[in-house]
């Protein structure tokens, strides 16, 4: 596998093979994966309305985004962890570029991803609460929230090969991130030294909060500018870890499996 | 003479194994304490030969002597723990554990995905997809997922797409066991055409007389050690003597 119309050839295949083996080839089949979030958010809803809801502007579309935003950065260091296992054959038995094996991993994930946000904005649209700054907003930080993602995954997933028990550790950790991420609740809501906490150790927040304010058209407490600084920082450093990780320890996993 | 197509010199290889399930607390209580929990197993052991182009080569060794590493490490796959390789850009190899194979498609869908491994683009499997259905046998199977394939077949669609690449050098691993005996006929067909044409091929089998027919050079590894390296008769009949002698040192009991 040399040439670069060969890779894209593959890129392009390998992408195609994804979407074709998952529900998102057909609109119902797409409709249908939407069910996840949906449920989630009925069920925080329903539970979480009058202790949180009546204090939130927008209740319902801050938490619609809360929940698909989450919902993409669990499932995505999921399928990167489980990454190196699931294609265990291809590595031992071909050069296909590992870069190119998780694009098209990523690839259906991250179409979910796009099209339950553009139907938050759509949402927003019909509102009439969306801002043109908040559309050109939304459409700048997911590339990073997409490299914030890729780049913790890709460093759990070489964890993961190491050591056996990092992705139970880590489906602890995600079902547990919603009850530490901004989702259901606004940071002034909690104690300041867990709103602190919250704001800075976990990677997810900043991107939370500037997706929601984006999208909603409201002033989310605890976001200002330096948050979606904040956000890009995370993403840029959490990717050139994960990537210079995951180059570094390659062929030692591969070895490995 | 020409100068060689594949080199390898003085190549070693060994891999960590570990002694029990590796876990984030196994590994931080092996590092606090020092005790190690890997081993060292040597999968090659200074290795050293060469291929001239359009040569047809051989590699026999018993189970667990290392002639998978040998061509992981000629695939580009696995790195040489030590010495070094010389390989063309365009090697392709063929393992026989199969590739890929996405077992919720269709059996069409998968031989793109198969392709796209190969280096073929969609155009290029487009055009040749009736030659790799012909070849496999698997015209009526066209649409049925490849969860249902049998190992055979499996092996079938693999090698009836392998069989498409360009590339002037092939490594053959064990690539046509599991097929019956007519698709054995048929590859063998093919790896007869291929022998008589400038391509260059290393193939490993336990299959002595495929060996004697196509590959007149033979390379014998044993526990990760080159151990000779010359004419095909001479090499298979003494290979063959000592895999005998050492399954059944006694001799034959009836």
């Amino acid at each position: 596998m040399q040439t670069r119309r060969q890779k894209l050839n593959l890129l392009k295949v390998l992408c195609a093979a994804q979407l074709r083996s998952s529900d998102y080839r057909t609109a119902a089949g797409a409709l249908w994966s939407f069910m996840g979030p949906l449920l989630t958010f009925s069920v925080t809803y329903f539970i979480f309305v009058d202790r949180f809801g009546r204090n939130i502007p927008y209740f319902p579309l801050t938490l619609l985004s809360g929940i698909i935003t989450l919902s993409f950065f669990t499932n995505s260091v999921t399928y990167i962890i489980r990454f190196f296992r699931s294609n265990r054959e291809i590595f031992l038995n071909s050069r296909a570029p590992a870069g190119i094996l998780l694009a098209s991993h990523l690839f259906v994930p991250l179409l979910k991803f796009l099209t339950e946000i553009s139907l938050c904005l759509i949402i927003s649209a019909f509102l009439g609460i969306l801002s043109p700054a908040g559309l050109a907003g939304t459409i700048l930080l997911l590339p990073c929230f997409v490299l914030l993602a890729a780049g913790i995954g890709l460093y759990l997933a070489v964890l993961g090969a190491l050591a056996g028990d990092t992705e139970e550790i880590w489906m602890v950790l995600a079902h547990s991130l919603i009850f530490i991420s901004p989702v259901f609740y606004q940071l002034p809501m909690i104690s300041p030294w867990a709103g602190f906490l919250i704001s800075y150790l976990n990677p997810v927040t900043p991107f939370m909060l500037s997706l929601q304010a984006f999208i909603t058209g409201q002033h989310i407490p605890g976001f200002e500018t330096r948050t979606v600084v904040q956000a890009a920082a995370y993403a840029l450093a959490a990717f050139f870890i994960g990537w210079k990780t995951f180059k570094k320890m390659e062929k030692q996993v591969v070895e490995s499996l | 003479m020409s100068s060689p197509l594949i080199e390898v010199s003085g190549v070693s290889k060994k891999f960590t194994v570990y002694r029990q399930h590796k876990t984030l607390f196994r590994l931080s209580q092996s590092w606090i304490k020092g005790v190690p929990i890997t081993r060292e197993l040597w999968a090659l052991k200074d290795v050293s030969f060469s291929i001239s182009p359009g040569e047809k080569v051989g590699l026999v060794g018993r189970n667990g002597a290392g002639k998978t590493t040998l061509l992981r490490i000629l695939a580009g796959i696995y790195r040489p723990g030590s010495g070094s390789v010389r390989t063309p850009e365009d090697i392709q190899a063929l393992f026989n554990y199969g590739l890929g194979f996405n077992p919720h498609l269709s059996v069409a869908d998968n031989i793109y995905v198969l392709g796209a491994y190969q280096g073929l683009t969609v155009d290029e499997i487009r055009e040749k997809m009736q030659v790799i259905l012909e070849f496999s046998g698997l015209q009526d199977l066209l649409y049925l997922p490849a969860k249902d394939l049998s190992s055979g077949q499996k092996e079938r669609l693999l090698f009836s797409v392998f069989v498409q690449t360009r590339s002037r050098c092939l490594l053959l691993d064990e690539s046509i066991t599991l097929a019956d005996l007519g698709f054995q006929k048929k590859s063998e067909d093919w790896l007869r055409q291929a022998a008589e044409s400038s391509r260059t091929i290393l193939m490993t089998s336990h299959n002595l007389d495929l060996l004697r027919r196509h590959c007149p050079r033979i390379l014998w590894l044993e526990k990760g050690s080159l151990i000779a390296d010359g004419a095909s008769d001479g090499i298979l009949e003494e290979y063959a003597r000592h895999c005998l002698l050492a399954e059944n040192p006694a001799g034959p009991k009836i």
